[in-house]
C-alpha cells in the first residue's frame, strides 16, 4: 500500500473547499444561536452500549468499533441525537426545556460504492423537555431557516408522522419484524413488493387497502383529507390532529411554499416517535436534513423527556449550493511584507501594524527570488513590500 | 421542469420504449440507429439515457436521472434505496438456484457451499434467510459453467425459460424469487419535480392496466 493512501470515505478539506465549508457552518452557528439554541460538544468516541441497545439502536456492522484498555468496545459516535440524550441525563437531573446545537462529525462504515462517507459533518439542533405541534413546528421553522439562510432556492421540506402507520398497525395483528419489513416498503415507496409481501402475510383486506395507500399519501394540504377519510382509529386521528397543527402553524409563519406531506415517509431509525422531516432541493439526489421527534429517546437514559430536532448534511449543502451556483468562497486579500534578515524587525514591525489595522499579512523572512515574483503575480496579493538593503521598503506591487 | 429516464440498454429498454410512447412521449431519437447516449424528446421536455442496466439505479439514485426502467434482479443486487413505484411486467423470470439435482457434493473438505454468481448480494440475502452458510465465487457470464467445471456447487441466476440450463444438464434446485421491469423513482425527484413526474406515473399505470 502506498503511504499516502487515505481510507475509505474521507477526504481532506483544501482552503477553498475548508472555507466554504467554515462559513456555511458559521452561518448555520449564528441561525441556531439567534434562535438560542446553544452550542454543545460531545465526545467523538463513546462506549458501544451507548449505540448498542434500544430504540436508538445503530446496526452493529455500521459502527466503527475499537477497543479501551479495558477491553470494553468504544465506537466513534454514528450520530450526535443519542449523545445529547446521554449527555442530558448525566448532566441535569431537573426537569426542564434544552435547546442545544451541535457541529460535529459523524462516522459510520457506509457503502462507498454509493458516494456515502465514513466521516461526515452534521449541523443539528435539539430542543428536549417540550412535547407538541408548537415544539415541531419551532423546529421545522428553524430548518426552514437554516436552509435560507445557507442561500438555498428552491427547497422542499417534506412532513410526515409515524404515528399515523403506527395508528394503522394497531388495527391488525403485525407483529414487529414484519412491520419493520412493511416500513421500509412503505418508505421506499415500494408498492409493488407492499402488494406481494400483504398477500403472502394474508393481511385482512381493510388493513390491506390502508397500507397500500399509504405509500401515495404524499402531496399538498389535501394529503390531511385522504388520510382522515382512510381511518377513524384514535392513534391515527391524533397523528394527524398534530400534522395539520404544524402545518398550519408554518403556514401562519409563511412557509407553505417550502412544504410537502408525506405519511409514507418513515424515517430508518427507530426512536422517531412522531413528526417526520427531511429537507430537500432537486439538485440533489439525496436528502439535505432530517429530523423528527423522539419521545422515547430520553427515557431510555433517565428522565423520559419528549424531544424533537434535525440534524444537516454540511458538506450535501455545499454540493446543493454548488449545484444552484450560488456557492461563492469568499476571497481574503492579503498584503505581504518580506525583509532580508537584516531588516527584519523593520518588517515584522509593519506587518503587525497591518494585522492591528484588521489586514491579513504575510511576514517573510528572505524569500526565494521567484516566491517574491510569485506574490507580485498572486491575484490575492493586494500589495508586496520588501526591505532589500534599506529601512524604507520597496513596493513592489 | 426537464425529466430524465434512464433505460437499461436492450430487450428491456425496447419494451420502456413502446410503453412510454403508448403514454405519449416521442420515443423515435431513442428508436434511430446511433452511437449517442443521451436523447431528447424536446416537445414534451423529457431526456433520455441508454445506459447499461447495473448502472441504472446508480443514475436514479444520485438523482442524475429522475426515473429509470430497470430489471427487479438488478435492483436487488444494487440495494440502493429508491422509490420502486411499477411492476412493468414485462422481462419475467425467475432468480433461482441451480445445479445437479441428483449429485450431493462427496468432497470431505468443503463443508461450505460453493455458489457461483454474478448476484452476490442476492445469493448472500437467500443463504442468510435460510441460515445457511456459503462461499460465494463471483463470475461475470456463463454461469453456468462453475458446476460442470467443479468450480462451484450450484449457481445462482436468472433463468427465463431454463433452455440454458437443460442444454447444460443442470436443473432448477430452488426458486429465490420472481423478478421482472421496475419503475424506480429518485426519492427526491418525486417531490421536487411532481408536477411532471406524477402525470407519467399515473399514465405509465393507466397503460398497464389496460394491458390486464
Amino acid at each position: 500500500m502506498r503511504r499516502n493512501q487515505l481510507p475509505e470515505g474521507v477526504q481532506d478539506f483544501l482552503p477553498a473547499e475548508c472555507r466554504a465549508k467554515r462559513d456555511l457552518e458559521e452561518t448555520l452557528r449564528q441561525e441556531f444561536m439567534k434562535n438560542g439554541y446553544e452550542e454543545i460538544e460531545t465526545p467523538s468516541f463513546e462506549y458501544y452500549d451507548v449505540f448498542s441497545d434500544g430504540i436508538g439502536a445503530y446496526m452493529q456492522e455500521n459502527m466503527i468499533k475499537f477497543f479501551d484498555l479495558n477491553g470494553r468496545i468504544l465506537v466513534l459516535r454514528p450520530d450526535v441525537t443519542v449523545p445529547i440524550a446521554r449527555m442530558i441525563s448525566n448532566n441535569f437531573a431537573e426537569e426542564g426545556q434544552f435547546r442545544f446545537f451541535y457541529i460535529q462529525n459523524a462516522y459510520g462504515v457506509e457503502d462507498y460504492t454509493i458516494g456515502q462517507r465514513s466521516e461526515f459533518t452534521q449541523a443539528g439542533v435539539e430542543l428536549v423537555g417540550k412535547g407538541g405541534s408548537g415544539a415541531d413546528a419551532e423546529s421545522i421553522a428553524l430548518a426552514v431557516r437554516s436552509l435560507l439562510g445557507a442561500g438555498l432556492t428552491g427547497f422542499k421540506i417534506d412532513i410526515g408522522q409515524v404515528g399515523f402507520y403506527k395508528g394503522l398497525l394497531q388495527d391488525g395483528n403485525i407483529p414487529g419484524e414484519t412491520a419493520e419489513e412493511l416500513r421500509e416498503l412503505i418508505d421506499n415507496k415500494n408498492s409493488v413488493e407492499l402488494e406481494y409481501r400483504l398477500d403472502q402475510l394474508g393481511v385482512d383486506s381493510a388493513l390491506r387497502e390502508k397500507l397500500l395507500a399509504l405509500p401515495g399519501l404524499f402531496g399538498g394540504r389535501e394529503v390531511l383529507e385522504k388520510a382522515r377519510a382512510l381511518s377513524g382509529n384514535a392513534a391515527c386521528a391524533a397523528a394527524l390532529d398534530n400534522l395539520e397543527a404544524v402545518y398550519q402553524l408554518l403556514c401562519e409563519f409563511g412557509y407553505e411554499k417550502y412544504l410537502s406531506l408525506d405519511l409514507g415517509m418513515l424515517h430508518k431509525y427507530h426512536y422517531y416517535s412522531g413528526i417526520v422531516f427531511r429537507g430537500m432541493a432537486h439538485e440533489m439526489g439525496f436528502p439535505l436534513l432530517s429530523g423528527g421527534r423522539y419521545d422515547g429517546l430520553n427515557g431510555e437514559f433517565g428522565i423520559d423527556r419528549p424531544a424533537v430536532g434535525f440534524a444537516l448534511g454540511v458538506k450535501r449543502v455545499l454540493i446543493a449550493l454548488e449545484r444552484q451556483g450560488s456557492l461563492r468562497v469568499k476571497r481574503t486579500k492579503k498584503t505581504v511584507v518580506a525583509a532580508q534578515a537584516h531588516w527584519a524587525k523593520a518588517a515584522f514591525l509593519q506587518a503587525e501594524a497591518l494585522r492591528q489595522a484588521g489586514q491579513v499579512a504575510v511576514f517573510e523572512i528572505d524569500p526565494a527570488p521567484e516566491v517574491l515574483a510569485g506574490y507580485a503575480a498572486d491575484e490575492n496579493v493586494d500589495a508586496v513590500y520588501y526591505y532589500s538593503d534599506q529601512a524604507q521598503p520597496e513596493r513592489r506591487k | 421542469m426537464q425529466i430524465t429516464i434512464a433505460l437499461a440498454k436492450g430487450r428491456l429498454a425496447e419494451m420502456a420504449e413502446d410503453l412510454l410512447e403508448r403514454c405519449g412521449l416521442d420515443v423515435s431519437e431513442l428508436r434511430e440507429d446511433s452511437r449517442k447516449l443521451v436523447f431528447y424528446d424536446r416537445k414534451n421536455d423529457v431526456r433520455y439515457l441508454l445506459v447499461k442496466p447495473t448502472d441504472v439505479p446508480v443514475y436514479v439514485d444520485h438523482g442524475v436521472a429522475d426515473l429509470g426502467v430497470v430489471g427487479k434482479d438488478t435492483l436487488l443486487e444494487a440495494g440502493r434505496p429508491l422509490y420502486e413505484m411499477l411492476d412493468l411486467r414485462y422481462g419475467k423470470c425467475d432468480i433461482c438456484v441451480a445445479g445437479y439435482a441428483e449429485k450431493k457434493r462427496q468432497e470431505i473438505t468443503s463443508a461450505v457451499t460453493r455458489v457461483a454468481t454474478k448476484y452476490p448480494r442476492i445469493a448472500k440475502m437467500y443463504y442468510q434467510q435460510k441460515g445457511e452458510n456459503i462461499e460465494i465465487i463471483k463470475l461475470n457470464g456463463s454461469i453456468e459453467l462453475g458446476p460442470i467445471l467443479g468450480l462451484s456447487d450450484v449457481i445462482v441466476d436468472i433463468v427465463e425459460s431454463g433452455r440454458t440450463l437443460k442444454e447444460n444438464g443442470l436443473s432448477v434446485l430452488e426458486t429465490v424469487c420472481a423478478v421482472s421491469a421496475r419503475l424506480v423513482v429518485n426519492r427526491v425527484s418525486l417531490k421536487t419535480k411532481y408536477e411532471a413526474i406524477a402525470p407519467l406515473i399515473a399514465k405509465m399505470k393507466e397503460e398497464l392496466e389496460a394491458e390486464k
